[in-house]
């Protein structure tokens, strides 16, 4: 079971995540935090019209430092928010984390490292 | 010496298997488990004895009430104490908190200050934040050094003159990094100069592993919880020396703590012990913690020292020769009880607890409600191995080598 958990693929996520960096001239930065175990998030975000934060993103990226399941999360996460909306981050549940990591069931205890990168998209 | 393997058998949950392996449980420090005498002790009362106390003239409140004040005086026994300054609460938390709304709202006023430590568990370190806001006071700490110790040259060279300091709160044991505080020589220091400082020591994690005598220790509050010395959950103990006792009002009102009342004034009992219990006490819980306090008892607080120095020495030795591994805190045995703290290079400590969890052992990993502690040693969070009467040097063996499923399953 920890080998589903830790399979391959999801560690080459974090080892080369996607979208990762930071990005000057944001129009938005959020930063986000999981006190109970340390994992931070950066996400920084460029609106295709900069004044307007329901238009489609022009590019996301994100910095972070944390656990395996917060960052791969994040790494997926980034990725399906290109050129979508912050409205389209509704498609976007638990459910659909896990299926992108590969794991039929994260156990409780991890449910608030998978959240981070949406809990902080949901302050926008 | 007892021989672990045979208390071992004492803990039904320790036969458990967890993914298909047997639990090894290092969590200690969180929560402790329990001997069938503890357990069965609390289903013996509700089977046989369950009545209200003080409040029947008949047959089973007779046996709960007598049962109340025998384990009651167990408990304050088990701690060198007199049963009238032991109150009974919830947990460690509530009987901090408790000191800082009866004492604290009585004594703290503008400018004082609250001394702590960089040390301490949130339980023994907000409350105090929340007091001297409220009041216009001010929490200085006492340093922690790198290895994990408390300063003491800072607390020799405080001006307690320039700076008055109300009251002193610090860990015996510190929870994340297991450090023994110097209590004597703390408390020498304070009662030389410092004479009217009032103590609080944070018992929890010391309560479990240390012969304690609370009539000897010249300080003002001890306080601890239950559950992790085998007792159950729910039940906890604020001992108050009986001086400071007697200018404390009550902090909470109602049933069993008056005298009189009427719909114009209510007055208060004068026995200490009832003007302290207000509403129906969990006798159960408190029957159980009185099993516990009888079981440690039997195997000697001097034999359940060793016992944990021998574990604690043991683990700082073989996590040592892991590689991908930093000891964090005290590396010296004598100066760490009941835990040893490490982060685990490039692998982050929720992953390490994660891997070790599939191979049956229980960590825990993170900051342990010690963020300020965490923030100074600057980690984000870090994995804790705990023990109790019931482990062994091949809990510690199964531990090591776990980790090296670890290094297979990260490359690290």
């Amino acid at each position: 079971m920890i080998d589903d958990l830790y399979h391959e693929e999801l560690l080459e996520v974090v080892r080369h995540p996607s979208y990762y960096g930071t990005l000057e001239n944001a129009d938005l930065i959020l930063h986000e935090t999981n006190a109970s175990c340390g994992d931070e998030l950066t996400i920084y975000i460029q609106f295709e019209d900069s004044k307007n934060p329901l238009s489609p993103i022009k590019v996301l990226q994100w910095t972070g430092t944390g656990c395996i399941i917060s960052q791969a999360s994040m790494s997926y996460l980034a990725e399906f928010m290109q050129g979508k909306t912050l409205k389209d981050l509704e498609k976007i549940n638990q459910s659909q984390l896990e299926h992108w990591l590969g794991i039929e069931e994260i156990a409780i205890g991890r449910v608030k490292c998978l959240l981070l990168g949406i809990t902080a998209l949901h302050k926008a | 010496m007892f021989n672990a393997q045979e208390v071992k058998r004492d803990f039904p949950i320790l036969n458990r298997t967890v993914h298909e392996k047997p639990l090894v449980y290092l969590d200690n420090a969180a929560t402790s488990q329990k001997p069938n005498v503890v357990i069965d002790a609390i289903s013996d009362y509700y089977r046989e004895h369950n009545a209200n106390v003080h409040r029947g003239v008949h047959v089973l409140g007779d046996e709960s009430t007598r049962l109340f004040h025998h384990s009651r005086q167990s408990v304050a026994d088990f701690f060198g104490a007199q049963k009238e300054e032991l109150l009974i609460v919830r947990n460690t938390t509530e009987a901090i908190n408790q000191v800082a709304y009866t004492w604290g709202e009585n004594n703290i006023v503008e400018g004082d200050v609250i001394l702590a430590t960089e040390l301490e568990h949130h339980s023994d370190l907000v409350p105090w934040q929340m007091l001297a806001q409220k009041k216009n006071a001010k929490v200085e700490y006492i340093p922690v050094t790198e290895t994990g110790m408390l300063n003491l040259e800072w607390l020799q060279n405080y001006d307690f003159k320039q700076n008055p300091v109300k009251l002193l709160a610090f860990s015996h044991v510190s929870n994340t990094l297991g450090t023994l505080a110097p209590v004597t020589e703390i408390v020498e220091l304070i009662r030389k100069h410092s004479p009217r400082t009032k103590i609080l020591i944070d018992g929890a994690q010391a309560a479990p592993h240390l012969p304690i005598t609370f009539d000897d220790m010249n300080v003002d509050f001890y306080v601890m919880s239950a559950h992790k010395m085998m007792g159950p959950m729910g039940i906890g103990g604020l001992l108050i020396k009986r001086e400071v006792l007697q200018t404390l009002p009550p902090f909470l009102y109602g049933g069993g703590m008056i005298a009189e009342v009427s719909l114009e004034t209510t007055t208060f009992i004068d026995d200490l012990e009832e003007r302290f219990t207000a509403g129906t006490p969990d006798v159960a819980s408190l029957v159980g913690w009185a099993a516990a306090c009888k079981y440690l008892q039997h195997l000697g607080m001097q034999n359940v020292y060793h016992h944990d120095h021998e574990l604690v020495a043991y683990a700082l030795e073989k996590l040592s020769q892991v590689e991908a591994v930093k000891i964090i805190g005290p590396t010296d045995p004598k100066d760490r009880v009941g835990s040893v703290t490490f982060s685990y290079q490039g692998v982050h400590a929720h992953d390490v607890g994660q891997v070790l969890d599939s191979e049956g052992i229980a960590v825990r990993s993170g900051h342990h409600c010690t963020m300020p502690l965490h923030t100074k040693l600057g980690l984000a969070a870090s994995i804790r191995v705990s023990f109790n009467v019931y482990n062994t040097t091949e809990d510690i063996d199964a531990l090591v080598t776990a980790l090296n499923k670890v290094k297979k399953v990260f490359g690290q």
